[in-house]
């Protein structure tokens, strides 16, 4: 049975990051998820820190925020706790979408049932799923709005790869991407896109007809690009790579936020399921090119690089900024907009110049401590 | 002794000589198959094959002891070595110890505690106070070779691995210093020397320390300048270690202190991190697998019975003492018990550096050392032999080894 969609204050914020642990020798993924989470049990922090399915790996979340600067005053001290704790193990954490050389064969699943059951069912890609994602959770009015909303904001999905895209390393080869980590998420059964249905109803009607076929059981088993909670009472944006700051995770989450009310309020195009004929055209080259990739508009047929796109929608935002007090997070984007280099650009950069994967790690360290980087 | 003359005495010599050629030969074969064999039928170390075979091949008499050893034998032996605590030394981060300073009270308190242990275990078996210290001092170490190898072997991560390789670097380092003041006291009643007593240990940290300072110096430029995963670089390692073991030989500084302390060194000197295959690449590998299959060559099963209770004894006490002292401040430090109980027990193998340690005191005190000998030679045995699968066994237990285990 499909859980009941609860009540959410709508535009109110939730920010959900996977973490990479490293070890500080080599750089390399280690298996410290359970040491750092004891460490940090007795810790008062807004929020919540859970074990995630590798065990080099841990999920941070923030409660509810309602602002760009709440998304920022709750991800410091959550980042900062992490930090110290990792400091006492001797371990590093760092942002992006993927380790740049950890190879999946060598990962250890958290010793959680859900987490063995996925393993054994999915194989070697439970393991290639070592990947780490930002999720953004949007508060929704109700389950119909939610559903609108959803299908609302797939049209801006290549907008939030390319602002957070940060894995263009894996298992030590310079992939071409700006985000590969998409690339793992698509190779799962139920990964893409939701169905296009706009009303709870008919939602809670497909969702039946789903777990008749025994292929699902929860609406953990879609790995959609965006789904909606019921049990929050939200839909989750789940595209973006786990970016290299939490300034960048706080900005992209504001910038969701102010698309999201402009889409609630304005109501500027309504859903068609034609919408999506360039939905994977238009994912495909954010992910490849980043900001510079090209999108085709699903309803003039135009097509603009991801840059242009971005700032002609700040151009409709910006009453709605406004209104969220997301300004300094809409000034941020539109200075990646107009040139400024994304995380994946910025690994790729410091690759360049290190020739050394394991130290472009040490730096991604240092980079989300918080400490600027030396070089 | 009837027709004996010159040639037939050189035909018997090089037929000894092919003979132990040919016994060498095959205790290496046996060892690869026997080592294989414990891996994959019973998942253990394939170490412990490589000591067992030395182990047999010596009741056949095939072994030799310390002072028979051929030259390039112990040389093979210095390189593995050096290799082995250098690497040991590059894994050991000091700012760790700041920013998490109940490790330093763990690493002096297992090493005071085992110290104190071993100490009065033997004197309570009636050795007296010199003797006993220095053999406590000794048992202080924990096998840096077994340690590196298994750890490395199994391609364990995680914070039982991470403790267990900077806790042997340390007390490794504790021992070497302690023998030293031990041997100071011990010809200071002797010979009555002040010399020996303070400068004589006082000379060889400085010298330790200076020669160490020169190896990091070079390494430093190779690491800067060379391709790690060459083999010409390797060389260039290995050339850098030998040179560096053999000063500290000549100029009578630590051979164990020198390498690793360049570790250290390398390791803290630099915050970009050094990548190397492990142990060097496969040349390394083969010099550390021969590093076991000599010490197993070198120890003699007479041994096991001439420390008799007194050893066992002994190395349960010490493993005793190591655990507990880990498990005092393994909450406060960030483990759980369990992990500190296993981290315990991983530190429990003593082996190359205790008998290098024995040397040293075989060279300058064979007197004394005549006395030492037979705990100390007695307990490495065992722990030879054990050490490995008591350290498999723990990080295993911690479930810090590789998922394929051994490769």
């Amino acid at each position: 049975m499909l859980e009941d969609f609860h009540d959410s204050r709508p535009l109110s914020m939730g920010v959900e990051l996977e973490l990479q642990i490293v070890n500080k020798r080599d750089y390399d993924l280690t298996p410290c998820a359970a040491d750092l989470l004891r460490l940090l049990e007795k810790k008062d922090l807004p929020g919540d820190i859970k074990p995630e399915i590798t065990s080099s790996m841990i999920e941070l979340s923030t409660g509810i925020c309602q602002s760009h600067q709440d998304v920022i005053d709750q991800l410091t001290p959550i980042r900062d706790a992490i930090v110290k704790a990792a400091r006492k193990l001797d371990v590093g954490i760092c942002g992006g979408g993927t380790h740049p050389f950890q190879h999946w064969s060598q990962q250890r699943i958290f010793d959680t049932p859900r987490f063995h059951q996925i393993s054994e069912l999915y194989g070697y890609l439970s393991k290639q799923f070592t990947i780490f994602g930002q999720h953004v959770h949007i508060g929704c009015p109700g389950p119909d709005e939610a559903l609108v909303l959803l299908h609302g904001l797939s049209r801006y999905i290549p907008h939030f790869i390319a602002l957070t895209a940060s894995s263009p390393f894996v298992q030590g080869v310079d992939t071409g991407f700006h985000s590969a980590r998409l690339n793992s998420v698509f190779a799962f059964p139920l990964s893409g896109r939701a169905p296009f249905v706009t009303t709870w109803q008919d939602f809670t009607h497909f969702y039946e007809k789903m777990t008749r076929t025994g292929v699902v059981k929860s609406m953990k088993d879609f790995y959609w690009d965006i789904r909606p909670k019921p049990e929050f009472g939200t839909i989750e944006v789940r595209v973006m790579d786990t970016p290299l700051t939490i300034e960048r995770a706080a900005m992209v989450a504001a910038y969701i936020q102010c698309v999201a009310r402009w889409l609630m309020i304005e109501k500027p195009v309504r859903p068609e399921e034609d919408h999506y004929l360039p939905y994977t055209f238009n994912r495909f080259q954010s992910c490849r090119f980043g900001l510079d990739g090209t999108v085709a508009d699903p309803v003039t047929g135009e097509h603009r690089t991801i840059r242009e796109d971005i700032l002609a929608l700040l151009e409709k935002l910006a009453p709605h900024a406004a209104e969220l007090e997301a300004e300094e997070a809409c000034n941020q984007v539109r200075a990646l907009a107009k040139g400024q280099d994304n995380d994946a650009s910025w690994l790729r950069n410091l690759q360049d110049h290190e020739q050394l994967l394991p130290e472009v790690v040490r730096q991604q360290c240092l980079l989300w401590q918080g400490t600027p980087s030396p070089g | 002794m009837p027709n004996l003359n010159i040639s037939s005495l050189l035909v018997l010599q090089s037929s000894l000589l092919t003979d132990t050629l040919m016994g060498f030969a095959v205790a290496l074969i046996l060892a690869a198959l026997c080592g294989e064999y414990l891996y994959r039928k019973l998942g253990w170390p394939r170490i412990m094959g490589y000591v067992l075979v030395g182990l047999v091949s010596s009741m056949l008499g095939i072994g030799y002891d310390e002072a028979s050893l051929p030259a390039e034998f112990r040389t093979v032996i210095d390189l593995a070595l050096a290799l082995l605590l250098f690497e040991l030394g590059a894994r050991i981060n000091l700012k760790w110890l700041k920013a998490n300073p109940w490790l330093i009270a763990t690493s002096l308190l297992e090493a005071g505690l085992s110290f104190g242990v071993v100490l009065l275990v033997l004197h309570g078996f009636g050795l007296g106070w010199r003797s006993a210290s220095a053999i406590a001092a000794i048992c202080i170490a924990t096998s840096p070779a077994i340690v590196m190898r298994v750890v490395s072997e199994s391609r364990a991560e995680g914070q039982v691995s991470e403790r267990l390789t900077l806790l042997a670097g340390l007390n490794c380092i504790y021992a070497v210093l302690a023998t030293k003041l031990i041997m100071g006291w011990v010809q200071i009643t002797t010979a009555g020397a002040l010399f020996h007593t303070i400068l004589q240990p006082a000379y060889m940290l400085f010298g330790a320390v200076l020669l160490a300072a020169i190896l990091t110096w070079a390494m430093l430029r190779v690491v800067r300048h060379f391709k790690l995963s060459q083999e010409n670089s390797l060389l260039l390692i290995f050339g850098l270690l030998l040179l560096a073991t053999t000063a500290a030989r000549v100029l009578q500084v630590s051979v164990i202190l020198v390498p690793l302390l360049a570790g250290i060194l390398l390791r803290n000197q630099t915050e970009r991190p050094l990548i190397w295959p492990r142990h060097f690449g496969t040349a390394g590998g083969i010099l550390v697998a021969l590093l076991f299959v000599f010490t197993g060559l070198s120890i003699k099963p007479e041994l096991f019975l001439t420390g008799g209770l007194a050893a066992l004894v002994l190395i349960l006490l010490r493993a005793g003492a190591k655990t507990l002292g880990v498990l005092v401040f393994a909450r406060p430090s960030g483990l759980t018990w369990r992990q500190g109980l296993c981290l315990g027990l991983a530190l429990s193998p003593l082996s190359a550096v205790a008998f290098s340690l024995i040397a040293e005191y075989q060279l300058l005190l064979p007197e004394f050392a005549g006395r030492l000998a037979p705990f100390v030679l007695s307990a490495v045995a065992l722990m030879e032999l054990l050490g490995p699968l008591v350290v498999l066994w723990a990080l295993r237990r911690c479930n810090e080894t590789h998922v394929g285990d051994i490769d």
